[in-house]
């Protein structure tokens, strides 16, 4: 345990000293040395942040529900934390016990977005914990990691000892009991992973591969270097969603976060086949939770948090089957409680004016729309289902009930990309804006404002444009001055998405192994909480690439072959690579592909659960 | 009715602002079927009034509240139903009726009663802490640098605590670490912070002390 009397000091010195006592409702206070499994869950990023995401809430009821194991967690110390930290030799520790994470027997990492990667370095490295994965033996915990990001592991190959690619409810449990049978019996971290990595689906040990280069830095090859383990490693995902685990108790932290709710996970996920999304694609088939199951876990939820808001989380809420009735019976059961209800995206075909009117029952929730893109041409391209019509309809009727800040989603560098699909962005902007003006006077409730966003595509592996080259930088910037010039009303305010974050983001998002040095001379360099503007450095950035030696333009801009052996074809997460070429030539046409709700398009899935079901 | 609820705030719940405070109390209540008086409006919230804030890392036996609620019950059923879904380190431990005469809490209760306890840095001069303590209560001014806002600017300012410090004395002196009991004003017409005196007390007199090392505790306040 770190010296709580230093502690206690440093505490009085730091910003929101609250992120780092634990003690929230709902918190476990296991006994450590009583468990069999010493689990410390961590998240790459602040306090705050960390405990706005519902995976954290999952994994950390699902493991504590057993007797045997206890899991614990931490964040990243913000930086006057850490500099407090190192100058006091506190160790990185966990919040409940206040235990070294070094004590823990598995470390585990959630990769929710690639610029958290340096943090997690910063992290070990506060724990004392040797940050590359062949220098650490059995005094160390094992380290590994899962999450989205873990779909491509390769950029964090030479840290994490072991990666759980896919959904984790089922295979956590499974990586713990066999932890506990191998301590029970003298353990090896080399027998461990090797009998991980054997035995449980969607378990990837990188040290237990090889891979080859060819004179253009493309890969050559790729073997297993043991017996017995697979060449491609298969995504897990839960088949049935009302049979998984779902917690009945979510922890409140006592500051305020991201998410200051109940998520209520309504399904996983998603039909649209939007192209450019990969959550779309990783986390096929849709499964939905029944409405029956739901309302019970949301008034669990409600009495064991004392949450006044739920919000129905899933990657296109609107799409659940049966939206209507649930969200009826969830205000019929909790208004006495003055619980609200709210979603947190709203897709313009599917926003059904009836639901946002039973929300409005309890409380308003402000409205974010996202066309992506500016034109239909090119929202055809990427498969966004959405036209001008629906985006119409969805703001006449916000203006209509009152709303008046609006804000709208685009991207650019998009695939077959031109001036005048980017000018479309500034020419739907302004039709909202006339919308609202040209309404009847009594009719034009509130101050208007409108907020465009535009953000910088990065290609992400897994999705029909994991072979497109993005925009350079220059490139990026050109777009912004065009789109800049032509935003002159007040009442439109124009936000892009800094380009240097977003290039680095796709350097590391289709990288490889060799990628690992990257991170490592960024962090060297001082990067972390590059997910932060306000801490983001690129000249760090830039000094890491020129010492790691490796060429920027081959990972971020460059435009793959389609017959190359990209780093992450050794996973299936679905969808097969036939499938995302299929889609990719067909954007490039500007061909739509069907929702699967309506036709199944065969992507691929084996045993997908929704045929038969919603098509 | 409205009822006033006397509760502690102890061990690492002693880092939650007052903004949590009020929200973990929001929270609580939701959690209850006790039957809290709404207010009205856009944002619905439990009709709930605090005291003065305590400073954030300052721990406490005595801190209050106000609530409003619908229907008569007895303020013992009101702190046993909330204390059932209160942390271990934040409980009711008192509970009343009051009435609309009644003055707020923050117009009623300013004067708090603290222990400190901080480590000491001068081990080698002999110092008598009683005789300096004496001394240090006759001076007629002791200024500090108080933090103040003035329109959006924060600027300091001079001010003198000695009309707002109603005793002082030392309580225990163990190896190289001492305990302070302080009565002091706490709210509008005169605040000191537990930090601040003890500033004062290492810049006046002979006691010198590790400021970052101080625990304090309020233990009665009226
Ligand atoms: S197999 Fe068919 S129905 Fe299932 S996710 Fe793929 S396209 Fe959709």
């Amino acid at each position: 345990m770190i010296n709580k009397k230093v502690l206690d000091k440093v505490l009085k010195r730091v910003e929101k000293p609250a992120r780092y006592i634990g003690l929230e409702e709902n918190s476990h206070n296991k006994d450590l040395n009583n468990s069999k499994v010493k689990f410390v869950f961590a998240f790459p990023d602040v306090y705050e942040v960390g405990m706005s995401h519902l995976g954290l809430h999952i994994l950390y009821n699902l493991i504590n529900d057993e007797d045997d194991y206890v899991c614990e967690r931490t964040f990243a110390p913000w930086f006057d934390m850490e500099a407090h930290m190192r100058e006091n030799n506190i160790e990185l520790f966990s919040l409940e016990s206040k235990e070294e994470v070094k004590n823990f027997d598995i470390l585990g990492f959630t990769l929710q977005y690639e610029l958290s990667y340096t943090n997690i370095l910063n992290m070990l490295d506060l724990a004392s914990i040797p940050i590359y994965s062949k220098d650490r033996d059995e005094r160390y915990p094992i380290v590994i990691a899962g999450g989205p990001c873990a779909f491509n592991p390769e950029p964090l190959s030479d840290f994490i000892d072991l990666f759980l690619i896919g959904e984790g409810e089922e295979a956590t449990l499974e990586i713990l009991e066999l932890y506990k049978k191998h301590k029970e019996s003298g353990f090896k971290k080399e027998n461990f992973l090797y009998e991980a990595a054997k035995s449980i689906e969607g378990v990837y040990v990188p040290s237990f591969y090889e891979v080859g280069y060819n004179q253009d830095n493309t890969i050559s090859f790729r073997k297993t270097l043991v017996p017995g383990i697979p060449e491609t490693i298969k995504k897990r995902r839960v088949k049935n969603l009302d049979k998984m685990y779902s917690p009945s108790k979510m922890l409140v932290p006592y500051i305020e976060t991201v998410h200051d709710r109940i998520a209520l996970e309504i399904f996983r996920g998603c039909t649209h086949g939007c192209r450019f999304c990969q959550a779309g694609f990783i986390y096929r088939p849709i499964r939905e939770k029944s409405v029956e199951n739901l309302i019970t876990q949301a008034k669990k939820l409600v009495e064991s948090t004392g949450y006044d808001t739920i919000s129905l989380s899933s990657l296109s809420s609107c799409d659940y089957s049966q939206l209507d009735l649930l969200i009826h019976r969830l205000l019929d059961n909790l208004e006495n409680k003055y619980v609200g209800v709210s979603l947190p995206s709203l897709r313009l075909d599917s926003i059904s004016i009836d639901i946002l009117k039973e929300i409005e029952r309890v409380r308003k929730t402000s409205l974010t729309f996202a066309p992506e893109a500016g034109s239909q041409r090119l929202r055809d391209v990427i498969n966004k289902g959405v036209d001008e019509i629906d985006l119409e309809k969805a703001v006449g009727y916000a203006f209509k009930e009152g709303y008046s800040k609006i804000k709208l989603y685009f991207m650019m560098g998009l695939p077959t990309e031109t001036n005048e699909d980017l000018l479309g962005i500034r020419d739907l902007s302004y039709k909202v804006k006339d919308m609202f003006f040209n309404r009847p006077k009594e009719e034009k409730i509130g101050n208007f404002q409108l907020t465009t966003s535009v953000s910088c595509f990065v290609p992400k592996p897994f999705t029909p444009f994991q072979w497109f080259g993005q925009n350079s930088i220059e490139e990026f910037y050109e777009k912004i001055d065009l789109l800049k010039k032509t935003f002159k009303d007040p009442k439109i305010k124009f936000n892009y998405h800094d380009p240097r974050v977003s290039y680095i983001e796709a350097i590391i998002s289709r990288g490889d192994r060799r990628i690992s040095n990257l991170i490592f001379k960024a962090w060297e360099c001082g990067c972390k909480f590059d997910g932060w503007s306000s801490s983001f450095n690129f000249e760090n950035w830039q000094n890491a690439i020129d010492n790691s030696g490796i060429d920027p333009y081959f990972y971020a801009n460059r435009n793959r072959d389609f017959e190359e052996i990209l780093p992450w074809d050794f996973i299936n997460a679905g969808p097969t690579k036939k499938t995302l070429l299929r889609e990719y030539f067909k954007s490039l046409e500007a061909k739509k592909t069907p929702d699967c709700r309506e036709v199944c398009n065969g992507c691929g899935i084996d045993n997908c659960e929704m045929r038969g079901v919603f098509n | 009715m409205k009822i006033r609820a006397k509760y502690t705030k102890l061990g690492y719940l002693k880092y939650l602002s007052h903004l949590d405070l009020i929200r973990l109390f929001n929270r609580s209540l939701t959690r209850t079927n006790l039957p809290v008086k709404f207010s009205e409006g856009y944002n619905p919230h439990p009709k709930l009034s605090l005291g003065n804030p305590l400073p954030l890392g300052i721990e406490s036996m005595c801190e209050y509240f106000d609530i409003e609620l619908t229907e008569n019950i007895s303020p013992n059923d009101f702190m046993i139903t909330l204390n059932k879904v209160l942390p271990k380190d934040i409980k009711i431990i008192e509970a009343f009726e009051i009435d609309e005469f009644t003055p707020s809490i923050s117009t009623s209760i300013c004067i708090s009663v603290y222990d400190l306890v901080v480590d000491t840095v001068n081990l080698d001069e002999e110092v008598d802490y009683n005789l300096e303590i004496t001394k240090f209560l006759n001076l007629e001014n002791i200024e500090i640098e108080k933090k103040k806002k003035k329109g959006r600017n924060k600027i300091t300012a001079k001010v003198n605590i000695r009309p707002f410090l109603h005793k002082l004395s030392v309580e225990k002196i163990e190896k190289n670490i001492v305990k302070f009991n302080a009565t002091v004003m706490t709210g509008e017409k005169g605040n000191i912070k537990p930090i601040e005196l003890l500033k004062a007390i290492d810049f006046y007199t002979m006691i010198k002390l590790d400021l970052d090392s101080f625990e304090a505790i309020k233990i009665d306040s009226f």
